[in-house]
C-alpha cells in the first residue's frame, strides 16, 4: 500500500502533484519539464556533484541542486531563467577547463553528455582556459581503458560499482584538483579486484571509461550514424535484454535497459556485454580441408561439403553407423539444433546424437523421472541468505551470479560459500574450502546428517552452524559437476535441500546448466538420454561449435579416438582442428537469429540477429542440407576408399 | 555603388582544414564572394599581409610561435571585427598536445636527439619564428568577437556564420550546427 503524503508546488508557475520525498527533479520529470543533468543517473542513487541542475526555488540567492533537494509543500520552483542559464554555463566551463578534453581527438566525440549539454548551452568558446596538464591514462584492463583526461568526476561509474553491481572496486582517490577515479587501492584496474562486469562503461557520460577492442579503429560516430539492435544475450539461459549499437555492421557497444527486469536488473555480466567483441581465433570465413600433406587449405564451398558428405560415407560404407556420432554446442539456437537433430536422424540415422556436455542433461532427466524436482530462479541467489557454491565454474559459466551473490551478502548479510578448488569470489567469500569432488560429496553429507557440526576444521563447523541457522538457503551447483559421469554432488545437495525443506525452510538447489541454450536443445531432442558406454567405439562424425566451448569428460574420450571427423565452426579453433577432417564455416551468435531458451526451460526468447554474417558465410540449417545431399549421393556412388587413412578420404 | 566589405583570412597553426571547408560552400562560395572583398588569404597567396581597412579577420590555427603572435595583434588591429574559425582557433586544438613539453624539449625531441642524414642540420635560420611557451587559442591573446568551433567547422556553419555578420547580425549559432569535432 502506498501510504506516502502527496505534496503539491509550483514549477515554472505551473502546479505540480507528487509523492513526499521525491526531489524537485524528479517532480519536474514527472510534469516534462526538463532540468539539464550530468552526474545524475536514473539507475544510480543520487549525488549532487556537477551542481548543472540548479533551479531557483523561492527567489533565495542561492541555487539548489534539483537532483538531491526534496520537495516542500508550497515550494516555488524556478528552471530557467538567465542567472540559472549562467551558472550552468559556468559550470560547464569548469569542467571542460580541468581535464584537456579535446572532442576532436575523442572517440566519445557524439555520443558524450558532456559535450551534447555543451552544444545545448552554446557554448562555442570557452573563457575559462584549459589547464595543460597531462593526466594518466590506463589501459592494463583487458577490456576497458580509463582515461582520466576525459573524466569530470561525475562518480557514476563509483555509484554503479558500488550501488548496483556490489562491486566496490572504483572510488574517488585525492581530493579538490587532485581527484581521481582509482580502483581498489590505487592499483591499476588491471591489477584491481574489477570483474569486468563492464556496468562502468554503461553509466560514464564522456570518453573517461571505454571499449578498448571495437571491430574496427574508427570513432563510435554520431548516435545518428548508428543503429541500435534490441536483442537477447544467449551466453547463458538468464537471457538478459541487450542493445547492441552497430555501425555500419560493426559492433560498437552493447548496453542492457535498465528496467531490465531478469535477474539482472539493469547489469550485464562480461559475457553478455564484453565477450562479444572478443574473437576466438581467426575466423573460419571460407571451407578448409587438408590437402595432400594433410595441412589445411582453404577450398570452395562445394568442395568441402562434398568432403564432409564424403567423409561421413566413407566411415558408414566401411564401419556402419554405429560408430558415429553428432555433437551440437549447447549455446546454438533451438531452430539450429532442431535441423541438426534433422541431419542426425535422417541423414545419419542410427549414429549417436548429443549436445557438448549431454551427461549433464542425463542427470537431470534422470532426476526428473524420480520426480525430484523444485529447481529455483537463478535470481533467487539475490534473495538468499545462505549460498553455498559447488564447485567455481559459476563464475566462467554465469558470472552474473558473482554479482548476484555480493548484492546478497551486501543486502542481508548472506554468508557466501564456496566449497571448490578455486574461489572466484574472492574476498566476498565468507569462508572457501578448497575441496576436490568427492570432498565436496562428503561435506555435503556430513552437512545432510549433522556430523559436520563436530568437525575438526574450524570453517566447517561455521559452515554448519550458518546452514543450520539459515531460512532460505540456496545451493549452486557449478556446470563441471553437473555434467560430470558421477552425479553423486548433485544428489548430495538435493537429499541436504530436501532435509532443508522438510524442517520448513526453503531451501534450493540451482543445477547451472554447462552452455546458454542447453535446455532448449534438450527440449529440441538434440541430446540422447542414453550414456555414452564406452566412449572410445565412437570413431567420427559431425560436431557444431559456437566457439571455445568445451565437451564433457565421455565426449572428450570419444574425440581423442575420432578418425574421420567434420567440424561446423566460427572459428579455426587449434584443438578441433587437430582433430578435424574438415572445417565448414557458420555463423556467431551475433549473426543468427532464432530461439533460445531460459535455463530450465522454462521460456523460450526471439534473439534478433545483431550484425550479419561475413560474406560466403551460411546458416547452419543450410550447410547442414547440403552435406546431407553430398552424403546422400556419396552413398549412392561406388567408390572404394581403398585403406587409405580417413583425412586422404576427405579431400579425394 | 557600395563598397564591399574587406575580409581576411590567415592560417596559422592548424592543417588548413577550415579553409578547406570554407571551399566546400560550393556554388554558395559564389554568393558569398560577390558580397565581400577577399584581399588576404592563404587562397589569394599573396605575400605581404596588408591588412588595412578590413572589416572581418578571420583567422584559423591556433597562436604558436612569434610569428603567429604578431599576425594576430595585426590582424585584430586593421579589423573591426575577428572571427576565429575551427578547434584551434578557438580552443587551441591539437596543437596543445604540445604544452605538456617545453619548447626545448620539442626541438630537441624534434631536430636534435634523431640522427640527422649527411649534411642535414637542426634548423637554426634567425629569421626562423620562437615557439611560444605554450600554444593558445587566439582569445587568449587578442579580443574575438565571434567563435565557430569544429574540427573543421562544417560548410553549413561556416555559411551560417558568415550571412548572420553579412547580414549586420552577430551570429549565435545553433546547438544543432554547433560541433567541436
Amino acid at each position: 500500500m502506498d501510504n506516502k503524503a502527496s505534496i503539491s508546488l509550483r514549477i515554472d508557475g505551473r502546479d505540480v502533484t507528487v509523492d513526499e520525498g521525491a526531489t524537485i527533479l524528479d517532480a519536474a520529470r514527472q510534469a516534462g519539464i526538463r532540468i539539464p543533468t550530468l552526474c545524475h543517473h536514473p539507475a544510480l542513487p543520487p549525488y549532487g556533484g556537477c551542481r548543472l541542475c540548479v533551479v531557483e526555488v523561492d527567489g533565495a540567492p542561492r541555487l539548489a541542486a534539483s537532483c538531491v533537494m526534496p520537495v516542500r509543500a508550497g515550494m516555488d520552483v524556478v528552471t530557467v531563467n538567465e542567472r540559472i542559464l549562467e551558472t550552468r554555463k559556468t559550470v560547464l566551463e569548469f569542467l571542460f577547463s580541468e581535464r584537456p578534453h579535446h572532442c576532436m581527438v575523442c572517440s566519445q566525440s557524439g555520443d558524450c553528455e558532456l559535450q551534447s549539454l555543451a552544444y545545448e548551452h552554446g557554448l562555442d568558446h570557452f573563457e575559462v582556459p584549459g589547464l595543460n596538464d597531462e593526466f594518466p591514462l590506463d589501459t592494463t584492463h583487458p577490456d576497458l581503458v580509463l582515461d582520466h583526461n576525459r573524466c569530470v568526476l561525475c562518480g557514476r561509474c563509483v555509484r554503479a560499482c558500488r550501488d548496483v553491481a556490489g562491486n566496490m572496486v572504483l572510488d574517488f582517490h585525492n581530493r579538490g584538483g587532485r581527484a581521481m577515479i582509482g580502483a581498489d587501492l590505487s592499483d591499476q584496474l588491471g591489477q584491481s579486484s574489477c570483474v569486468s562486469c563492464g556496468l562502468c562503461l554503461q553509466v560514464c557520460p564522456t570518453g573517461a571509461l571505454y571499449l578498448r577492442h571495437r571491430t574496427h579503429y574508427a570513432v563510435g560516430g554520431k548516435a545518428r550514424d548508428r543503429r541500435s539492435v534490441p536483442s537477447v544475450c544467449p551466453s547463458c539461459g538468464l537471457l538478459c535484454p541487450t542493445v547492441n549499437e552497430v555501425l555500419s555492421d560493426h559492433l560498437i557497444r552493447i548496453t542492457t535497459p535498465w528496467d531490465n527486469p531478469g535477474a539482472a536488473q539493469g547489469q550485464l555480466c562480461r559475457k553478455g556485454r564484453l565477450d562479444p567483441f572478443r574473437e576466438l581465433g581467426p575466423r573460419l570465413s571460407r571451407p578448409m580441408i587438408r590437402n595432400e600433406e594433410g595441412e589445411w587449405a582453404e577450398t570452395s564451398e562445394e568442395e568441402a561439403q562434398a568432403a564432409a558428405g564424403r567423409l561421413l560415407a566413407g566411415w558408414i560404407r566401411n564401419h556402419g553407423r554405429s560408430t558415429l556420432f553428432g555433437l551440437i554446442s549447447g549455446r546454438r539456437s533451438n531452430e539450429e539444433a532442431a535441423a541438426f537433430r534433422r541431419f542426425m536422424t535422417i541423414a545419419l540415422e542410427g549414429a549417436r546424437i548429443d549436445t557438448l556436455a549431454g551427461n549433464a542433461f542425463r542427470n537431470l532427466s534422470r532426476l526428473e523421472e524420480t520426480g525430484v524436482r523444485g529447481e529455483p530462479p537463478i535470481e533467487a541467489a539475490g534473495e538468499a541468505d545462505f549460498l553455498l557454491f559447488l564447485g567455481d565454474g559459476f563464475a566462467q559459466s554465469h558470472p552474473i551470479l558473482l554479482s548476484l551473490a555480493r548484492k546478497a551478502r551486501l543486502d542481508h548479510g548472506a554468508p557466501l560459500i564456496v566449497l571448490g578448488p578455486k574461489n572466484p569470489l574472492g574476498p566476498w567469500a565468507s569462508i572457501h574450502l578448497s575441496a576436490s569432488a568427492s570432498e565436496t560429496k562428503n561435506l555435503l553429507n556430513r552437512l545432510a546428517n549433522g556430523e559436520a557440526g563436530n568437525d575438526n576444521l574450524e570453517e566447517v563447523r561455521i559452515v554448519a552452524q550458518a546452514w543450520a541457522e539459515a531460512r532460505h538457503p540456496l545451493l549452486v551447483l557449478s556446470p563441471e559437476y553437473l555434467a560430470a559421469s558421477d552425479p553423486g554432488i548433485l544428489h548430495a545437495a538435493l537429499a541436504l535441500a530436501g532435509r532443508k525443506r522438510t524442517e520448513g525452510k526453503d531451501a534450493g538447489v540451482v543445477p547451472l546448466r554447462p552452455e546458454g541454450n542447453s535446455a532448449g536443445l534438450w527440449g529440441v531432442g538434440a541430446a540422447s538420454t542414453e550414456p555414452w558406454n564406452e566412449p572410445e567405439r565412437f570413431r567420427g562424425g559431425l560436431v557444431v561449435l559456437d566457439g571455445d566451448e568445451l565437451p564433457d569428460a565421455d565426449e572428450t574420450r570419444a574425440l581423442a579416438a575420432a578418425e574421420a571427423l567434420a567440424v561446423i565452426t566460427p572459428y579455426q579453433i587449434p584443438t578441433w582442428m587437430e582433430k578435424a577432417a574438415v572445417l565448414l564455416p557458420t555463423p556467431t551468435l551475433m549473426e543468427i537469429e532464432g530461439h533460445f531458451a531460459s535455463y530450465d526451460g522454462g521460456r523460450s526468447v526471439f534473439k534478433t540477429r545483431v550484425r550479419p554474417a561475413p560474406q560466403g558465410v551460411r546458416p547452419l540449417e543450410d550447410t547442414l542440407a547440403l552435406v546431407e545431399d553430398h552424403l546422400r549421393s556419396a552413398l549412392k556412388a561406388r567408390s572404394d576408399a581403398g585403406g587409405r587413412p580417413m583425412w586422404m578420404e576427405a579431400s579425394s | 555603388m557600395t563598397v564591399k566589405p574587406k575580409v581576411a583570412t590567415v592560417w596559422l597553426e592548424g592543417c588548413a582544414g577550415c579553409h578547406m571547408s570554407f571551399l566546400d560552400l560550393d556554388e554558395r562560395l559564389l554568393d558569398i564572394l560577390g558580397k565581400i572583398q577577399l584581399t588576404v588569404s592563404p587562397i589569394t597567396d599573396f605575400k605581404d599581409y596588408d591588412f588595412s581597412e578590413t572589416t572581418l579577420g578571420i583567422i584559423e590555427g591556433a597562436v604558436g610561435n612569434e610569428e603567429q603572435e604578431e599576425v594576430v595583434h595585426r590582424l585584430r588591429r586593421c579589423s573591426s571585427l575577428v572571427m576565429a574559425w575551427g578547434d584551434c582557433a578557438v580552443f587551441g586544438g591539437i596543437n596543445t598536445l604540445r604544452n605538456q613539453y617545453t619548447p626545448g624539449e620539442l626541438i630537441r625531441a624534434g631536430y636534435i636527439e634523431p640522427p640527422l642524414g649527411p649534411g642535414q642540420v637542426a634548423p637554426n635560420d634567425p629569421v626562423l619564428p620562437r615557439l611560444l611557451p605554450r600554444v593558445v587559442a587566439v582569445d587568449q591573446v587578442v579580443t574575438v568577437d565571434i567563435h565557430v568551433p569544429g574540427c573543421p567547422p562544417s560548410p553549413q556553419v561556416l555559411f551560417y556564420a558568415l550571412g548572420e555578420i553579412l547580414g549586420g547580425r552577430r551570429p549565435r549559432i545553433p546547438p544543432d550546427i554547433l560541433h567541436y569535432d
